[in-house]
């Protein structure tokens, strides 16, 4: 179980997580949603350890991942939102970087990056550099990154940004996977469908709190709505569009 | 494209000149401090470097015959006409991957709505812009104060025609070393291969900034002897071009009576005219097939063969660990970004020139055979502790500069006490194989012909100096190479120069007289053989028992930073 309890944040004062609290179970998929800027980015940031809580505690099975942050660490896959790589480095030598950086056996890791760059459709391109990559290869490069090491939690920061089609059913494929395999999973997107029909439960961020939380099915009954994506309108307070994008256009021009 | 428009983006590209964009803000920030104290530092130089010439000029005018003055003039204004030169070509040499409208400024900059010539033209302006306010900076006080009291009775000249006449050469001289780099990148762009572009020119930028710190040495020199109308025009001078431009001085001051000096000034001519054409055709050239900016997607092609060989070199590692990783990634990071290859041969080329100016200095006025034996002697030791020297602080440069600080996430991420250590160990073996492969090479050069069989006990002795040099600069270091933010001038720059002035000091000038002086007795060799043994065995133990304790630094640190207690 991975669970997160009162989490707070502040930059230069200003407080952008107000004490987010949520858990994630073996083999669930977290739904981790929230417009530009509610703090989901934050969140799975200090997660991931790239920044420091103000307060409020992380656990993953019962340990306070503050009390040993490496052993927590080797247990975490993240795949961040923006694709910032080492662009002067192949994707071999990338992921054998992180491979043996994670102090991972060397024979087994070669077997394993050819393995998953021929499953990810890098193969070929796999002894180019990463700065000759479009954003989806190196989405799919960090994929394989988060994979390495068979990680208990995995976060997903919109890791659908920049993948075509068929990468982006692939990855559905493997969510899926992992989520039979008794991985926890945090993903972080804002492509409604794809929450809806991959994740058991969502949390949707506003403003730094935990607006709503439940099923998605329990969040339509509630709400009275049709899809998730009404309810999140709803809940992020984003209701009519149609005067707000008549607006948008004529605020050039007047 | 409105005026406006066209203001903002030379006002973006002249910042893309004088920022880095390696740099977190608070490196800019103090990137900019240091621009400012570096203009600041030449206009006060401008102050401070005539008095040199004051006292010299004086007796030189109390002189009987104006003979004396007349031979020295022409060196001195060599010199001053040099200086800003070296100066503006060091600067332009940093800048001059940012010469040309590169693949950024095409794919952000093309979409927009303006004409690829409105675009060509204001990387021109803000090149223009930033070049001249450069060239104004270092000539503003320099090049007026030193020709001012390069004077005196026996000068042909009356200050004001000799000032204007010098001020306006030395602007000309520094605009023409700053259109001479454009020219030479102009000329990658031209002759190089599209795929091979990148890192010819990277090579070139590298290669010629080197050859300008080598070649400081031998031009002091140079300055100091005697110039004039006969030998002015005859090699090797003739192919310096500070030389064609104090011919462009004469000329300017003395027309066709400028003898030899007429010919340096049409070689200035015919330098400017090659460099212009150049510059142009790369212009053109670039305008035309401005596509190939936006780079290929044929940089992903490898051929069979390479990939064969990839993965045959893998299976064969020998340490697979993070010790391996780090030691490639580290390498990797010095042999493909162009910044950091950049810096690394500033410093090792600091270290070559001042090599160059002990081999200058030694064989003056002399063959090299007949060069004195105890200065060779000296030199064959000095040389292997020198390169160590600046091949360690040369490394250590290039490791502290952040290669993409955006990736450095992944570091944080992976940060672990098992394999920190490691890790770590990896930075220190690139350092000692560094530090100790060229100094053993050079020693191997120079020193059998003169020390025969205690060759041997000279590389041993040199060896464990080097590795006793790394010891120290990796104390405290928990950094993995590229991965940290950077402040570049967080400390104040005479304690930086005083802190490599005492390393070499301690370092080349009191280790090679040690080592010298042990090599002639084989009790002293054993004594001092035996110290440096234990000293590099006390540091590297010192070293290794916090070695992956304390977590890896990934933000620079500022000395003079207000700490923040946090007391609520």
């Amino acid at each position: 179980m991975f669970e997160v309890r009162d989490l707070r944040k502040q930059f230069a004062g200003i407080e952008v997580l107000h004490g987010v609290s949520f858990r994630i179970a073996r083999g669930e998929i977290l739904g981790y949603l929230g417009p530009n800027g509610s703090g989901k980015s934050t969140t799975i940031k200090i997660i991931a350890g790239l920044l420091d809580p103000n307060s409020g505690r992380i656990t993953l099975d019962g340990a306070d991942i503050a009390d040993d942050p490496p052993a927590f660490r080797r247990r975490l896959g993240y795949v961040p939102e923006e694709p910032n790589l080492y662009t002067h480095l192949t994707a071999v030598e990338y992921l054998r970087l992180v491979g043996l950086m994670r102090d991972l056996p060397a024979v087994a890791l070669d077997a394993h990056i050819t393995a998953l760059l021929q499953l990810l459709d890098l193969e070929l391109a796999s002894y180019g550099p990463l700065s000759s990559f479009s954003k989806g290869m190196r989405q799919r490069v960090l994929l394989a990154a988060a994979l390495l090491h068979d990680p208990d939690l995995l976060i997903f920061d919109e890791p659908f940004s920049g993948l075509d089609v068929n990468a982006s059913l692939m990855l559905r494929a493997l969510l899926q996977a992992l989520q039979r395999r008794g991985k926890m999973i945090l993903f972080s997107s804002h492509q409604m469908d794809v929450v809806e029909t991959l994740c058991r439960r969502v949390l949707i961020l506003y403003r730094g709190r935990v607006a709503v939380e439940g099923s998605p099915q329990e969040l339509r009954s509630a709400r009275v709505s049709e899809s998730l994506e009404e309810v999140f309108a709803a809940v992020t307070e984003q209701e009519d569009y149609a005067a707000r994008a008549e607006a948008i256009l004529d605020a050039g021009h007047r | 494209m409105t005026r406006r428009a066209f203001r903002a983006l030379t006002r973006h590209f002249v910042g893309a000149i004088v920022e880095p964009p390696i740099l977190s803000d608070v490196g800019i920030d103090a990137f900019r401090r240091t621009l400012i104290s570096a203009a600041s530092f030449f206009i006060c130089l401008g102050g401070f470097l005539p008095r040199i010439f004051t006292k010299k000029y004086r007796l030189l005018s109390q002189m009987p015959s104006p003979e004396p003055y007349l031979s020295a003039w022409p060196g001195d204004t060599l010199f001053t006409l040099a200086l800003p030169m070296y100066v503006i070509g060091f600067a332009a040499v940093i800048v001059s991957p940012m010469l040309f409208p590169d693949e950024t400024d095409y794919r952000v900059l093309t979409p927009l709505p303006l004409k690829r010539v409105e675009l060509f033209a204001a990387k021109l302006t803000a090149l223009f812009i930033v070049s001249t306010a450069a060239i104004l900076i270092v000539n503003a006080v320099l090049s007026v104060t030193l020709p001012a009291v390069i004077g005196g009775r026996w000068a042909p000249h009356p200050g004001l025609v000799r000032v204007p006449a010098h001020w306006l050469t030395a602007c000309v001289a520094s605009a023409w070393t700053v259109s001479a780099v454009m020219a030479l990148q102009g000329a990658c762009l031209l002759v190089v291969p599209e795929r091979w572009r990148h890192r010819v020119s990277s090579a070139v930028q590298a290669s010629v900034f080197l050859m300008l710190l080598v070649s400081v040495p031998f031009f002091v020199r140079l300055t100091g002897r005697t110039v004039n109308a006969d030998t002015v025009w005859a090699a090797p001078q003739m192919f310096l071009p500070p030389i064609w431009f104090l011919g462009l001085e004469r000329w300017l001051l003395d027309g066709s009576a400028a003898a030899g000096y007429a010919r340096a000034a049409a070689a200035a001519g015919v330098a400017w005219a090659v460099t212009l054409s150049v510059i142009g055709l790369a212009f053109v050239s670039l305008f035309r097939s401005a596509e190939s900016l936006a780079g290929t997607a044929g940089n992903q092609r490898v051929s069979n063969v390479r990939r064969r060989v990839g993965r045959w070199l893998r299976r064969r590692t020998i340490v697979p660990s993070p010790q391996a990783a780090i030691i490639g990634f580290a390498l990797r990071g010095l042999t493909r970004s162009r910044l950091h290859q950049f810096i690394f041969t500033v410093v090792l080329g600091g270290g070559l020139a001042m090599l160059a100016g002990q081999i200058a200095w030694m064989v003056e006025g002399r063959t090299l055979a007949a060069t004195r034996p105890e200065d060779a002697i000296s030199a064959a030791i000095a040389a292997p502790l020198l390169v160590a020297l600046s091949v360690v602080l040369g490394l250590r440069a290039a490791f502290l500069l952040p290669l993409d600080r955006s990736a450095g996430w992944l570091f944080r991420l992976v940060d672990d006490p098992r394999t920190r250590g490691p890790a770590l160990n990896g930075v220190a073996t690139v350092f000692n194989i560094a530090a100790v492969a060229p100094a053993t090479a050079i020693a191997l050069l120079l020193q059998p012909p003169l020390f025969g069989y205690v060759t041997v006990v000279a590389i041993a002795m040199i060896a464990l100096a080097s590795l006793s040099l790394v010891e120290i600069v990796l104390i405290g270091w928990r950094r993995i190479p590229y991965s940290c933010s950077y402040l570049p001038g967080k400390r104040h720059l005479t304690y930086t120069v005083a802190v490599l002035l005492a390393l070499y000091v301690f370092f080349v000038g009191i280790g090679s007289v040690i080592v010298r002086g042990s090599l002639l007795h084989p009790a002293r060799m054993l004594f001092v053989g035996g110290l440096l043994m234990a000293s590099f065995a006390a540091l590297r133990r010192a070293r290794l028992r916090t070695l992956g304790t304390f977590p890896l630094e990934f933000e620079d640190e500022d000395p003079a930073a207000v700490i923040l207690m946090p007391l609520n």
